[in-house]
């Protein structure tokens, strides 16, 4: 499962060059300076320079910069994003409108699908859709909260590690790695014990879990970044390490904590589906697809379509997440572009 | 190589005074004696000079030889130092200290303007970043490519709090981009639209746009190509004359540093082997490292003014 693995993958591809496209000028050659000729015979940068680093030799495909040639030949992109708007879409509509009340036990129970309810009733005579329609829309809160919790939590903790004096940059790192070593799950679990259920238990405790991966992501990034000459040139600039933090690195980092935010995104929504099918996840007046799931479990074989269409969109969110995380990546990376 | 027994003595390097007899802090440079850079009436040209290293080890973080061994040397106002040797010698690293990037010697001073440098006062650290600039080696890499040159050579009127307003820092910039020989207009690009020595004059525009009285350069042509290396080292030879530069030139072109620098100091292996004007140096080098060094340039290139 792609999702489980994602940020480490993220956390590879920081090692790559930084990205860079062409509709995007503010990219641009900041490779490590290992890259750089600096020889005295090394060749002319200045011959170098028509061909930006975007615009790959072996590449006359890329002169056609049609934005929807573009896009069709990046489907990931596409599907991804098509995957996460659907939930989307469903979770704005429940906010509105459901075809039934959740209480709403007027329907006969275990119905197959039918005009009436689209996705057939539970054991209680309850509407399947409108579960899964507040389900979806809770998926949604918990793996958006936890996602820019993690975020927050992580990128101030790893850009703080970035700064701070090797001993303590080292002790940082080894933390991260001591919470990397807990599954996401485990963690999350362990935290929404000790505090009691309930959906802000649920998304602090998936945020904070996933909080060590971005705070490790990030980290390295800023490091990348830090090491740069720019950015000791900031320094004798006078520029505080605020201002730095703020003008030079996030800047040069976001187009990966982006990405890594997709991916958080699909694991916390994973996380919280599994965390309600064991029972500890978002608590019942709340609809969760992890519990509904785990209800239509006993009931499987007579009302199958209870269990799969709670399934389908865990698999549509957390597929779509990682689609567009791909995708996004594709956008910013030249290597994959290339390879696409 | 043996050790030479000059560099465990080391000498006031930036002075001409002749290679042994110079007390370890040599003051007498103000001006620079024979400086090219020695230019007319800085409002600061203040007697003494303006960075002062005296005894100064150090050693990186799980090093077992001192980057830097104590070392000895003297900047005065105006004058062009270059600093030579081959990698590993120590150069760059000494460069950084005088940039104040380097704190945490084992031993030795860093002196500014005659008293001792500090950068924990933010006033006495702004005083210093004005005063004391750097250019880098990489041109492709000292630009942020998120940042809009404008933003770029802004950045240190921003910091240091020298221009307010918005306008006046976009006339200053667009002035100070003319002078490097650059466009104005081109205030609005980005860094990767330049090459790499439009990109290289326009960090020497940032570092100048705060009017130090020393820029510090570090192997600042050596990414760049014959033609252009001869044109930057020609407008840094006319901006430092004009301005009253002090410039510390650290390079492994010999030929670079001979064109730009009055004094030379040779370094290997963290210490100075011989230091002296440029011309005795390179005329009559006395180590056998600096006769090697000169061995080693392939051809001096022709440099026409």
């Amino acid at each position: 499962m792609t999702a489980l693995t994602g940020p480490t993958t993220a956390g590879r591809e920081a090692d790559r060059r930084p990205p860079a496209t062409t509709t995007d000028p503010t990219y641009a050659t900041s490779g490590p300076a290992a890259d750089r000729p600096t020889a005295l015979d090394s060749p002319a940068p200045d011959a170098l320079q028509p061909a930006s680093p975007s615009s790959p030799a072996a590449a006359p495909a890329d002169d056609r910069p049609a934005r929807a040639g573009r896009a069709r030949r990046r489907p990931t992109l596409v599907v991804g994003a098509v995957l996460v708007g659907l939930g989307l879409l469903v979770a704005v509509v429940s906010l509105f409108w459901t075809p039934y009340n959740l209480t709403d036990t007027a329907g006969g129970r275990l119905e197959a699908p039918s005009l009436d309810h689209w996705l057939g009733t539970d054991k209680l005579g309850r509407d399947t859709a409108s579960f899964v329609m507040v389900g979806t829309r809770i998926a949604l809160q918990v793996g958006l909260g936890a996602a820019g919790i993690a975020a927050l939590a992580g990128t101030a903790v790893g850009l703080a590690a970035a700064w701070a004096k090797p001993w303590l940059d080292d002790a940082a790192a080894s933390v991260f790695d001591v919470m990397l070593a807990f599954p996401t799950l485990l963690l999350a679990m362990v935290i929404g014990a000790a505090q009691g259920r309930s959906t802000a238990t649920v998304i602090i405790a998936i945020g904070l879990a996933q909080s060590a991966y971005v705070a490790r992501l990030s980290r390295i990034l800023a490091r990348r970044v830090r090491g740069q000459a720019f950015v000791t040139a900031a320094i004798v600039s006078g520029s505080s390490l605020w201002a730095i933090t703020f003008r030079h690195l996030l800047p040069n980092m976001w187009t990966m904590l982006v990405v890594n935010f997709a991916l958080s995104f699909g694991v916390g929504v994973l996380a919280e589906a599994t965390l309600s099918y064991l029972g500890l996840g978002v608590p019942p007046p709340n609809a969760s697809l992890g519990r509904l799931m785990k209800e239509a479990q006993q009931t499987v074989l007579t009302a199958p379509v209870e269990a799969i269409a709670p399934g389908v969109m865990v698999l549509v969110l957390v597929i779509g997440a990682n689609y567009l995380a791909d995708g996004l990546r594709e956008l910013a990376d030249p290597v994959a572009r290339g390879r696409a | 190589m043996k050790p030479s027994p000059a560099a465990a003595g080391v000498d006031g390097g930036a002075t001409a005074s002749p290679i042994n007899d110079g007390p370890p802090r040599n003051t007498a440079g103000a001006g620079g004696p024979g400086g090219r850079g020695t230019a007319p009436g800085h409002p600061d040209d203040a007697a003494g000079p303006i960075i002062e290293l005296s005894g100064v080890s150090y050693r990186y973080p799980g090093q077992k030889r001192d980057a830097v061994n104590r070392l000895d040397l003297s900047l005065g106002a105006g004058q062009a130092l270059g600093l030579v040797g081959e990698s590993g010698s120590g150069k760059s690293t000494s460069l950084a200290i005088m940039a104040g990037l380097i704190r945490d010697l084992r031993n030795g001073h860093v002196r500014f303007e005659g008293a001792p440098l500090t950068l924990r006062s933010p006033a006495r650290r702004r005083y210093f970043r004005r005063r004391v600039q750097v250019v880098f080696q990489d041109p492709y890499n000292s630009l942020d490519p998120r940042q809009r040159i404008g933003a770029a050579l802004a950045e240190p009127l921003i910091a240091l709090g020298l221009e307010p307003s918005r306008e006046g820092r976009r006339s200053r910039c667009a002035a100070m981009l003319a002078a490097v020989g650059l466009e104005p207009a081109m205030a609005e690009r980005w860094p990767h639209e330049f090459s790499g020595g439009q990109r290289q004059r326009i960090t020497i525009a940032r570092a100048l746009l705060t009017e130090p009285r020393a820029l510090l350069a570090d192997e600042p042509v050596s990414a760049l190509d014959q033609a252009t290396k001869v044109e930057l080292v020609d407008l840094l030879r006319t901006i430092a004359a004009q301005r009253g530069l002090a410039l510390v030139m650290v390079s492994h072109d010999l030929a670079v540093v001979a064109e730009l620098c009055s004094h030379l100091i040779v370094m290997a292996r963290g210490r100075v082997v011989e230091a002296g004007a440029t011309g005795q140096v390179l005329g009559h080098p006395r180590q056998t490292y600096t006769r090697d060094l000169i061995a080693a340039v392939p051809r001096l290139p022709v440099e026409n003014d």
